[in-house]
């Protein structure tokens, strides 16, 4: 692959990168350097891409790894292992067993939800969460994808999703009360 | 015939409900093996309560991939330059 072909290619996933990396930063002027970051180490390391796999999740996990070494150096991420308890969480059971004062269903509760609520409840969750619910719900990436991504087992990510969105769904039902959806 | 009954009786042969519990996102994401989402399937096809808890967790995953995505952010000509400017850089032996 020449770096010209190479170039076409990698442009069409500015858009997703840029997007991730505003997410992962926060900030627009940073989200803007480790985008360039990610293009530089790619064609730095064309050499290493394989023609015909994906270049979508080779991307990615630049990005993501350059995150990862760039900016969470000084800060601690909670360990995963912190929010065992919260595996126990069902959004489906709190409001299952309200019925009775409730005048929705357990799913009829989730149509109350803006857009903006779930997108602050995906940004609150602790960053390895987070991240895998970003490659996999938001970016499609499948289980393997997002193993490969992010440099770690298949079972790892489906524990993490696992515990996203009991995460997400308690996020939920804190939003829900505050909002005065449920009593 | 709406509850499994926890796998007793005459459902013995059904995966019991805290293996649907754990397979659920597996199932909803089709990450299940051919012979593992038959008992999946016929676990909630005849166990009312999970059946419900599924499609409750089918909408929230669905809820979240559809209202979840990013906020719609301009690309910032600046980062076309940058990009362009890191080609450039890199693409020097
Ligand atoms: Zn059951």
């Amino acid at each position: 692959m020449t770096p010209k072909e190479f170039e076409g290619q990698a442009l069409q996933h500015t858009e997703s990168l840029y997007n991730t990396a505003m997410r992962l930063t926060r900030n627009p002027s940073d989200a803007e350097d480790l985008v360039q970051e990610v293009f530089y180490k790619a064609f730095r390391s064309l050499s290493q891409f394989e023609p015909g796999t994906n270049m979508r999740a080779w991307l990615f996990k630049i990005l993501i790894n350059t995150h990862i070494s760039q900016y969470r150096k000084s800060s601690k991420d909670p360990t995963v292992g912190g929010y065992d308890d919260v595996e126990e969480f069902s959004l489906y059971n709190q409001v299952h067993n309200r019925a009775s004062s409730l005048s929705d269903t357990p799913a009829g509760i989730l149509d109350k939800f803006l857009e903006e609520d779930i997108r602050n409840a995906i940004d609150k969750l602790p960053e390895q969460f987070r991240d895998v619910v970003m490659l996999v719900d938001i970016e499609g990436f499948s289980y393997k994808e997002a193993s490969d991504i992010l440099n770690t087992p298949v079972g790892t990510v489906m524990s993490r999703l696992f515990r996203s969105r009991k995460l997400l769904q308690k996020y939920l039902w804190e939003y829900a009360v505050e909002y005065g959806l449920v009593k | 015939m709406s509850h499994c009954n926890h796998g007793q009786d005459d459902h013995s042969h059904l995966i019991p409900c805290s293996e649907v519990l754990s397979k659920v996102y597996a199932f909803i994401d089709g990450q299940l093996d051919v012979r593992e989402l038959e008992g999946f399937q016929e676990h909630i096809r005849l166990c009312l309560p999970c059946q419900e808890l599924v499609k409750f967790e089918e909408k929230l995953v669905e809820m979240i991939k559809k209202k979840g995505c990013h906020q719609k952010n301009e690309i910032p000509s600046t980062l076309m330059d940058k990009i362009k400017q890191a080609i450039d850089v890199s693409s020097k032996p």
